[in-house]
């Protein structure tokens, strides 16, 4: 039976045998949008006349005999700095209302319907994805659905936690500095941010060059193999491999820095750890350095990205991004090719470390997601605001540009948290088999949530 | 070779972000600017970090290519 706590590919499995039509998929997707998103404020923009049509069509393919794709009739939707054709961009900014819209889909998401995929809308995040917490001023904060007084994360929050309620099994993201790793654990998703340039940028609205990565978010981490796949037009083959379990794996924990983090990601770390036999400790040189660097790289691109709004529309950006672009439009530029020829020493270092271990497990957020609009946090007795550092462990990773997978662990009567399961450049397939490892022995669940 | 380079974020004031603001045309109300010093010195306090590491003259900035 196919419902809302279903994987994408056994809806498409389902809709191949005939069992359900795309048609109803989408039907039931749509209308649990319009009954529940008002609650948890995910989309900015629902898509029906697209949707029943791309579903009308996988259906007619399959009544005239056609071999149907592996995402046939599979709902997603996208965050909404995307190119959507017919609709403008938002990327989270009032000014970008204004624009004219997109005159063609970004790649992806004509890789999504190449697949059979049905595209339902466009989802909300931080303004110009300038966030860990999809507190936007324009378009409202998007709500946890496992505590809607908290925050979703970012800045892909809406892309988690249309996932997280089962309005959609898959939905893309972007994730420069954590934005897909961080909402996927503050919502207790699995969530895929892949090495730097394995997915194409193409049609997306950009935030920092360096940084930017396209990911996705399902329930499932068979569903971000397959989609991955995919989307890379099936270079990679990571659903093959996927049930090739952890034997032989050389797995180690993440050490030191990564220690700074409340009891509850040390649990969710100890049992993830315990689950993959990681008794080995490695420790990543100048963590520190690589967060620091990678946090100025951000907020000089970020800024010099958005000079020319600031200057003509300063009153129209979102007030929590307004003075970090700005102050990073000011940053000299001795402190970001430092930033950049650190980064070349820091990638040359953790590699060094991959000679020795396949995959290295870290916490994905210092804490579980906090309450919206809370401002400071208490790590091991240390207060420091909520915003810039619910992304202090994945910022020194995609620094570097390494994959990593997003596994949740839920928490009983507690909020979920994620571990992040960090490979070695293009080796999304061993940070998957990892992820699917825990997920066939219980560790790691996704439950829709609707609370 | 090896080389550090020392930053103080701590001194960095208000008058210093205005007039750097004004050299690139930003002009924000009085209380945005208050708030564009404190990100900054945020910044900055990151940067020191940065410049604080001894790189070797032979390390060159990150590549960068477009996915």
């Amino acid at each position: 039976m196919i419902d809302k706590t279903s994987r994408a590919i056994d809806i498409a499995e389902a809709i191949k045998a005939g069992k359900v039509s795309a048609v109803e998929v989408t039907q039931n997707a749509l209308a649990s949008i319009a009954d529940l998103d008002q609650r948890y404020n995910c989309f900015t923009e629902v898509t029906p006349e697209r949707a029943l049509k791309e579903a009308a069509a996988i259906d007619r393919a399959r009544q005239q005999g056609a071999h149907l794709p592996p995402l046939a009739g599979v709902p997603y939707a996208v965050k909404n700095l995307f190119d959507v054709e017919g609709f403008v961009t938002l990327a989270g900014a009032k000014i970008n209302a204004s624009n004219a819209p997109a005159i063609a889909d970004a790649h992806l998401i004509k890789a999504m319907q190449k697949a059979g995929a049905v595209l339902l809308g466009a989802l909300n995040m931080d303004e110009y994805a300038y966030g860990f917490t999809t507190e936007n001023h324009h378009f409202g904060a998007t709500r946890n659905p496992h505590d809607v007084s908290r925050s979703a994360g970012g800045s892909s929050g809406g892309s988690a936690a249309a996932v997280a309620a089962g309005f959609v099994p898959l939905t893309l993201g972007s994730d420069t500095n954590g934005s897909v790793r961080v909402p996927s654990s503050m919502c207790g998703i699995f969530g895929l941010k892949p090495t730097y340039g394995a997915l194409s940028l193409e049609g997306m609205f950009p935030f920092v060059h360096s940084f930017d990565h396209a990911g996705m978010f399902a329930r499932s981490s068979l569903d971000l193999a397959l989609s991955f796949d995919l989307l890379q037009d099936e270079r990679t083959h990571c659903l093959e491999q996927i049930n090739l379990g952890i034997a032989g794996l050389r797995i180690a924990q993440a050490g030191g820095y990564f220690e700074q983090c409340d009891t509850q990601a040390q649990s969710a770390m100890a049992l993830v750890a315990e689950a993959l036999q990681a008794t080995a400790v490695v420790n990543l040189p100048e963590v520190a350095r690589a967060r620091a660097s990678a946090y100025v790289i951000t907020a000089s691109e970020g800024g010099n990205r958005h000079l020319q709004r600031l200057q003509t529309r300063a009153q129209d950006f979102d007030p929590l991004t307004r003075p970090r672009l700005a102050a990073g439009a000011l940053v000299p530029a001795a402190w970001y090719l430092q930033a950049q020829r650190f980064r070349t020493w820091f990638h040359q270092e953790v590699m060094k470390v991959f000679e020795h271990v396949d995959v290295i497990i870290a916490p994905a957020t210092p804490c579980s997601a906090q309450k919206i609009g809370q401002e400071t946090m208490s790590i091991q007795g240390v207060t420091m605001p909520v915003r810039p550092n619910m992304g202090m462990f994945t910022q020194p990773i995609s620094f570097i540009g390494l994959p990593v997978v997003a596994v949740p662990v839920q928490q009983v009567g507690g909020m979920p948290i994620g571990i992040q399961i960090i490979a070695s450049p293009n080796r999304e397939d061993l940070a998957l088999r990892v992820a699917a490892y825990l997920e066939q022995s219980g560790v790691c669940a996704a439950p829709v949530v609707r609370n | 070779m090896s080389h550090s380079l020392f930053l103080d974020s701590s001194v960095i004031s208000l008058p210093q972000v205005e007039n750097a603001a004004h050299l690139l045309s930003l002009h924000l109300i009085k209380e945005d600017m208050i708030n564009v010093h404190q990100q900054f010195k945020l910044i900055a306090s990151h940067a020191e970090l940065v410049m604080a590491f001894a790189l070797d003259d032979a390390i060159e900035p990150a590549p960068e290519y477009r996915p």
